[in-house]
């Protein structure tokens, strides 16, 4: 269908060399070795292929219409421990326990999931603090959560996440091609008061990849706040008083952004820069990344790791083939750091991987295509008889309904 | 000039205006930056699967030949794809038109109800504590932003005091037969759930209903005292009727009429700008699908909502031109 996470397979994954071997048992014959595969096996989900079969509808997929799309939408076909009862759009989701569940049922487990859609921070806060809600997702603000910290009987927990928040610099967009300019604004930056200010809370991003991804280089070089290195690196760089002006471009939708904006511009006007705050929508931004023309001169974006790989990040992030996505725009380019990275992922012995990986780290780091400012914490609130919630910090939406408890 | 052809008249005039519409809305909806098919596929998305959404949905044609499509396409009923919930969006707008309805509607309901006895209050009562405290809350209503307000119903009835729900629409009752919780419970014979579904409205009602509540005063109020100064009032005092009837049956009427044009402008209003309110109370509705689509660049709910809510924008308006008629003879079948 190519859609969805095909693009992680694209490259190596073709149909008709995915082979059901037995009852339990799938082959799967890579083009190439392709270090990522086994992490990005959790990207697929399996479906009862009878269920979905009786299900199709008219579609571009000859024999298999649809694929089950449109079913897919409002019914599941799955094999977890819970079934959709109802599906509203927009509204609810309910989802009730599969009795007949393989790994079986104890007491206080739950049995009945409602999700309710509530878009608005005041409401979602309401809900919980009065008790029409047992559990709130990660998306409040930070402040939200500190406000709800305060309630007696809700619980914050906070775990560092697996995200990083840096600012893309455009590699392409003089002044920012020039390596000593990159370096002078990320010695410049004032990464404390990003943290403990704005984040209220969060790990010092250390390099590409969050700190708490198997395959993290602890021996990346870090910078730090320093503001007569980043004047000295700036004299260096050569780059005329009169073109350091430079944009700062931010999801308007996310104040926190536009905090590290205000401060960006803080540190940068004491070295010399000029630095005009835009924020656009999110939709605005995905275009805009699309060319180095187009793509301002510095973007605050937040990346979720997206598979349980160094590969997402490092790879994902660096090597030529992702440019013209958010995920891409340093539009950076290094010779070297792509023949690593191509090495990283073509090797097939895992700790041959992982020198590759941490080597392209640190080569990456020193280039300073982004100020890496934060892996910022996972926060999510319940209330305090909601028992064995465990962060796993993929996709988003991973809580395990299944490990929970209710004692009341 | 006969009220059939008046009436045809009117509805023909109609015409010009939503395709007006359509065509502003349609290019409107795709000059605005960010790429649909991008932003369905999601950030991760390879270059090649985004041209090959672009080719399905057409967005790689002249913009001419869009419109064209899309057009036919309306004509026969079909609204287009929408990239957000993956299916048409006539069926969308069919799912989350009536709560919006709905909401309007019950909000107008309050508006008029609420505003008009205070409008008249007021005026009979003028320079006097209940004129003066009517018009404050008149002035407090139309300066109050609505999300606000809403929050702080939200807090004050559905978390303090406990007694009215916070969120929703409530349960679904157990037949969908218009959409309408009120009207499908009471078809139902399902007392508890009309109660219920009552009760989910009252506060999102109320908090779209105040600017609109505040407007129908003051406007019934200025009206009230220019008609209570006219000689027929006088007439009517002096032939012994009761202060009741030339109250509400003389001067109402006359000053009712142009209260009309605030109603309907109100109504049509509300029901595309409803989505504050719709958020605050996680309200299903088509203002906040609308909005929420417009936010995704889902090109075809956006100009299917739009259409939508442009031709009840015109049908309230007729309406409101045939109520005229009824309250005032002059004026009847005339364009």
């Amino acid at each position: 269908m190519k859609k969805g996470f095909s693009w992680v397979w694209t490259p190596v994954l073709e149909p008709g060399r995915i082979k059901a071997v037995d009852k339990y048992t799938v082959r799967f014959e890579l083009k190439e070795a392709y270090a990522p595969f086994l992490g990005s096996l959790l990207l697929f989900f399996i479906l009862d292929k009878d269920l979905v079969m009786r299900n199709i509808k008219p579609g571009p997929y000859g024999e298999f219409g649809d694929y089950g799309s449109a079913f897919l939408e409002r019914a599941d076909a799955g094999s977890g421990p819970y079934r959709m009862e109802r599906f509203d759009r927009a509204t609810e989701m309910v989802m009730t326990r599969f009795e007949n569940y393989w790994r079986g049922w104890k007491p206080n487990q739950i049995s009945r999931v409602s999700f309710k859609t509530v878009t608005e921070e005041a409401t979602v806060k309401t809900l919980i603090k009065a008790g029409q809600a047992d559990m709130v997702n990660q998306w409040l603000s930070v402040q939200g959560f500190q406000e709800l910290k305060q309630v007696p009987g809700i619980v914050v927990k906070e775990d560092p996440s697996v995200q990083l928040f840096h600012l893309q610099m455009n590699t392409k967009k003089p002044p920012l091609d020039n390596v000593k300019v990159r370096q002078a604004i990320s010695y410049a930056f004032d990464y404390d008061t990003a943290i403990q200010k704005i984040f209220l809370g969060a790990t010092r991003a250390r390099g590409p990849v969050p700190v708490r991804v198997p395959g993290w280089n602890p021996k990346v070089p870090v910078y730090t706040r320093n503001v007569a290195t980043a004047k000295r690196l700036l004299a260096e760089s050569g780059v005329p008083p009169q073109n350091l002006s430079i944009e700062y471009a931010y999801v308007v939708t996310l104040p926190l952004e536009r905090q590290i904006g205000l401060l960006l511009k803080s540190n940068l006007e004491e070295i010399g820069f000029k630095v005009e705050i835009r924020g656009e929508p999110w939709a605005r931004i995905v275009e805009l990344a699309t060319k180095p023309e187009t793509t301002p001169h510095i973007t605050a974006i937040f990346d979720t790791l997206k598979y349980p790989h160094v590969d997402s990040h490092t790879y994902g992030m660096y090597h030529p083939s992702c440019w013209g996505t958010f995920r891409c725009m340093s539009f950076y380019e290094n010779p070297r750091v792509t023949q690593v990275l191509e090495a990283a992922r073509r090797a097939v012995k895992p700790e041959e991987q992982l020198r590759l990986y941490q080597l392209a780290q640190e080569l990456i780091v020193r280039d300073a295509p982004s100020i890496y400012v934060a892996n910022p914490l996972h926060r999510i609130a319940f209330r305090d008889y909601v028992k064995g919630y465990r962060y796993v910090g993929l996709l988003g939406f991973d809580v395990a309904f299944y490990d929970f408890t209710i004692a009341r | 000039m006969t009220f059939r052809t008046y009436l045809l008249r009117r509805l023909l005039q109609i015409i010009p205006a939503l395709l007006g519409l359509s065509i502003l809305i349609f290019v409107l909806s795709r000059v605005v930056p960010g790429d649909p098919a991008r932003l369905a596929l999601g950030p991760d998305a390879t270059q090649e699967q985004v041209e090959q959404l672009r080719r399905e949905m057409g967005l790689d044609q002249p913009l001419l030949v869009q419109y064209v499509r899309y057009m036919g396409g309306l004509f026969r009923g079909d609204f287009g794809f929408s990239l957000r919930t993956r299916r048409n969006v006539a069926q969308d707008i069919k799912e989350f038109l009536p709560a919006t309805v709905e909401l309007t509607t019950v909000a107008m309901v309050f508006a008029i109800a609420l505003g008009v006895p205070l409008g008249i209050l007021s005026a009979v009562r003028k320079d006097r504590p209940e004129d003066h405290l009517s018009r404050f809350l008149a002035l407090v209503g139309v300066a109050l932003p609505r999300f606000w307000l809403a929050i702080l119903l939200q807090l004050l009835f559905a978390y303090y005091l406990g007694i009215l729900p916070t969120i929703g629409r409530g349960p679904a009752p157990p037949v969908r037969i218009t959409g309408f919780y009120l009207i499908d419970s009471l078809l139902a014979l399902d007392v508890r759930g009309f109660v219920t579904a009552f009760k989910h409205l009252i506060l999102p009602a109320f908090a779209l209903s105040v600017g609109s509540l505040a407007q129908i005063m003051r406007l019934i109020r200025a009206n009230m005292i220019e008609e209570m100064r006219r000689d027929y009032v006088l007439a009517a005092r002096s032939y012994g009727l009761p202060e009741r009837v030339v109250i509400y049956k003389y001067a109402l009427k006359n000053a009712f009429s142009s209260a009309l044009t605030v109603i309907g402008l109100s109504y049509g209003f509300l029901l595309g700008n409803a989505f504050l309110v719709e958020t605050v109370f996680a309200w299903p509705g088509l203002a906040f699908y609308g909005v929420d689509s417009l936010l995704f660049k889902d090109l075809n709910a956006v100009v299917g909502v739009t259409i939508v809510i442009g031709v009840a924008f015109a049908v309230v308006n007729l309406l409101v031109d045939l109520a005229y008629g009824y309250l005032d003879p002059r004026i009847r079948y005339e364009t």
